[in-house]
């Protein structure tokens, strides 16, 4: 599903959140339904383990859960949930850290990158492909460079984030998000061109 | 725009069965919370300052020096009290720049305070010029900076209780920071031993241990 998302303080889910904190009970469901798939995603890129990203991501939206009378009106729900989630992931890879490392060889990935699991049905089969191709490459790639550097790019270029909403996920300055991005692409590039070379030989 | 999947439909009726279990906070938590906050921190300082009772030489003090020094504390308390518990833009606390911001610059506006401006005046009690004598002078005021900031250090992660925070150590350190700061502002008004040893050692060092708790006991929530 190729999602178009507002990651301002106006956004659906921004606007669900707000009901929710207010103290409509009901908007729970819909602050899941609308965020639950990027917060997913991110996680599952990160830890590239399924189940262990469909625990984290249930753990982060119940820490909003609990949160909720804490909510600002009006601020963006998702950069929180990122930094919610992205701490959980690190603290499980702290407290299972030869189990995380394991599944980090998992090379399938075949249910995550399916065609059927992408929009633009309309594309051709040789197209969907390529962009499955180019996505695992990243992903294998992104897996290859730090944490902190592969989490500023895939916010910045795969949530869409702005640079000061990653700099709060990260905890850390704006300067910094930029470096890690830059350092990102350079690392992403060189190993996306060592690649392709040796597809080439 | 990014390619999302979908957690399973499973896991999403376990999380609202799970959500439908949990205690959660009231809706308008945050505004009770800071009210509370605010109130036990007023409360904690006139109980403090009632207990210990105001310098004994405070009348013969001079009145620049005097706002100058409690404005300053109370400034740099406050500052570091609001950085340190702020919500933030994204729900994950005050910005990294301004959170390094206050744990840099709020210890240096002490010393300054303390050395260079040292407007509360000579000591009207003597000190031993020794090291031994600065030290066995300043311990007791150190223990008290120490165990009055515990209750102010106490009511802020009782606000900050629930909130995951994108620099928790940090967040926790200005945390500490602001604790000493009220508990140095006390110990100004209350201590009549002046000097820039006694003020550093007795008043000033304190808020390092402080500092290292905060961020310990925010990092381990």
């Amino acid at each position: 599903m190729l999602a178009a998302r507002m990651v301002g303080g106006d956004s659906p889910l921004d606007r669900a959140m707000a009901r929710f904190a207010a103290g409509e009970d009901a908007a729970l469901a819909e602050v899941y339904d609308l965020g639950a798939s990027a917060v997913f995603t991110f996680l599952q890129r990160l830890c590239r383990d399924k189940p262990l990203a469909e625990d984290l991501t249930q753990e982060t939206f119940l820490r909003i859960h609990r949160a909720r009378g804490l909510y600002r009106q009006g601020a963006p729900v998702l950069p929180w949930a990122y930094t919610i989630a992205r701490r959980l992931f690190l603290d499980s890879v702290r407290s299972r850290r030869s189990e995380v490392q394991d599944s980090f060889g998992d090379p399938s990935g075949t249910e995550r990158l399916s065609p059927r699991n992408m929009a633009g049905e309309s594309r051709s089969a040789e197209e969907l492909l390529a962009d499955a191709e180019l996505a695992q490459a990243v992903d294998d790639a992104l897996a290859q460079i730090p944490e902190a550097q592969a989490s500023a790019f895939r916010l910045l270029k795969g949530e869409g984030l702005s640079i000061a909403e990653v700099a709060a996920v990260m905890g850390t300055s704006k300067g910094a998000v930029k470096l890690r991005a830059h350092r990102a692409y350079v690392a992403l590039r060189t190993l996306l061109g060592q690649r392709v070379e040796g597809k080439g030989q | 725009m990014s390619i999302l999947e979908r957690p399973s439909a499973n896991a999403r009726d376990r999380f609202l069965q799970i959500a439908a279990r949990q205690t959660t906070s009231r809706p308008h938590a945050w505004v009770r919370r800071v009210f509370l906050a605010s109130f036990g921190t007023t409360a904690w300082l006139v109980t403090m300052l009632l207990v210990l009772g105001i310098r004994r030489d405070w009348n013969d003090l001079p009145m620049p020096g005097l706002a100058t020094t409690i404005g300053g504390l109370l400034a740099a308390a406050v500052l570091a009290s609001l950085i340190g518990l702020g919500r933030g833009r994204s729900m994950v606390g005050s910005t990294t720049e301004a959170l390094s911001i206050v744990a840099w610059a709020t210890p240096l506006l002490l010393l300054l305070l303390v050395t260079a401006v040292d407007p509360l005046g000579p000591s009207t009690v003597a000190t031993k010029a020794t090291p031994v004598g600065y030290l066995l002078h300043a311990w007791p005021c150190a223990l008290l900076v120490f165990l009055i900031a515990l209750p102010f250090m106490g009511i802020g992660l009782f606000v900050r209780r629930e909130l995951v925070l994108s620099r928790p150590g940090l967040a926790g350190a200005c945390l500490g920071l602001a604790a000493s700061t009220w508990a140095h502002l006390l110990i100004r008004v209350h201590c009549p031993l002046g000097g820039v040893e006694h003020a550093v050692l007795g008043h000033l060092l304190p808020l390092l241990p402080l500092m290292v708790l905060g961020a310990w006991a925010m990092r381990r929530r």
